[in-house]
């Protein structure tokens, strides 16, 4: 349909309908403002738009669009590093970034899950955002990610350990 | 995707599971439908007919804006004479697949690849930024200026000259 010149824009709204809130959630939770988010998401459907007729169909059409939603995400968080020498690496940082949010209402706990998830190393937090909140299976995330299903089960039994003592030591 | 589910549940300790329903990201009211609008304006107008530019022009602006002038002009200048020199077909390809590319693409490419670049490239670019700085624009008032200066010079060397040659 989105091939078809006369149809185009109804093929569009239609993939955007069917996917626009799942990607747009994947991209919030790695770059966590809504401002950022709204940026990279707007990209990430110019890009899958323009390139949507080279896609060969060797994967499925929606593990295509979140290796392209992933892809732009890092690329940000990498460009806004250099350019602004500082980085969310740091708990306190992103509890202050999650709190001046408008668009952020979480409590405590939430504050402390969402810092503790974006502290994680790069793919340790795409493999615990992919699995825990979108529940995706390991072999379509091995598609995204091109690392083996057995690195990713590691990757997310790590993360989970990693997140559950962070969580702990903040309670205590 | 919920076909896909493999057993999440029993991976995911039971502190994690009484967090995830609980959504503490919001988005703006009718943030989807007003971005679904943005989004799909900006793609239909850039790929209707009549919006077209020229593959050179949407070269042209896209490096402009995404490295210094000199630069650019310095890649247009070389990506000219290579294709007059050799003018094939897949350069001409090569030519709108670059076009294709939207300002954060050339942005992060030259960020990443910046790492990679050879000590040849980057004393290239050194030597290109060096010459740049000697061709300057030229107003009315530098004119001015170094013809007084000129003139300056003039009298000091006829003045020493004159010395000189009074002391032989």
């Amino acid at each position: 349909m989105i091939q078809n010149d006369g149809r185009t824009e109804q093929g569009y709204r239609l993939l955007m309908n069917a996917y626009q809130e799942q990607l747009y959630w994947h991209v919030r939770r790695i770059v966590l403002t809504h401002e950022d988010a709204d940026d990279v998401v707007q990209n990430v459907w110019i890009k899958i738009f323009k390139n949507i007729g080279q896609f060969e169909g060797k994967s499925k059409l929606y593990t295509w669009m979140y290796r392209i939603a992933t892809n732009e995400s890092l690329s940000f968080l990498r460009q806004r590093k250099r350019k602004q020498s500082t980085s969310l690496d740091d708990e306190q940082d992103i509890i202050r970034v999650l709190k001046a949010d408008e668009y952020f209402d979480g409590d405590q706990i939430q504050l402390h899950l969402n810092a503790a998830i974006a502290t994680l190393p790069e793919k340790q937090k795409l493999v615990f955002n992919l699995r825990y909140f979108d529940e995706m299976s390991y072999a379509d995330m091995s598609d995204i990610l091109d690392t083996s299903v057995g690195a990713l089960k590691a990757s997310y039994h790590h993360a989970v350990k990693k997140i559950e003592k962070q969580i702990k030591t903040t309670a205590q | 995707m919920d076909q896909n589910k493999d057993n999440n549940m029993n991976e995911t300790p039971e502190f994690l599971s009484g967090l995830k329903d609980q959504s503490s990201y919001k988005v703006p009211a009718n943030y989807f439908s007003e971005m679904q609008a943005s989004v799909l304006d900006k793609v239909l107008v850039e790929q209707s007919p009549k919006s077209q530019r020229s593959a050179w022009f949407v070269f042209w602006e896209s490096i402009s804006a995404t490295v210094k002038p000199s630069y650019a002009l310095a890649t247009l200048t070389a990506v000219v004479v290579g294709l007059l020199l050799f003018p094939t077909s897949e350069a001409t390809s090569a030519i709108d697949a670059f076009a294709e590319l939207n300002d954060a693409d050339l942005e992060y490419y030259l960020i990443d690849e910046l790492n990679v670049l050879e000590g040849e490239d980057l004393l290239a670019i050194v030597e290109l930024e060096e010459s740049d700085a000697t061709i300057l624009p030229i107003h009315t008032d530098d004119t001015e200026f170094s013809t007084e200066i000129t003139d300056e010079y003039i009298t000091e060397i006829e003045e020493t000259d004159l010395l000189d040659f009074s002391e032989e």
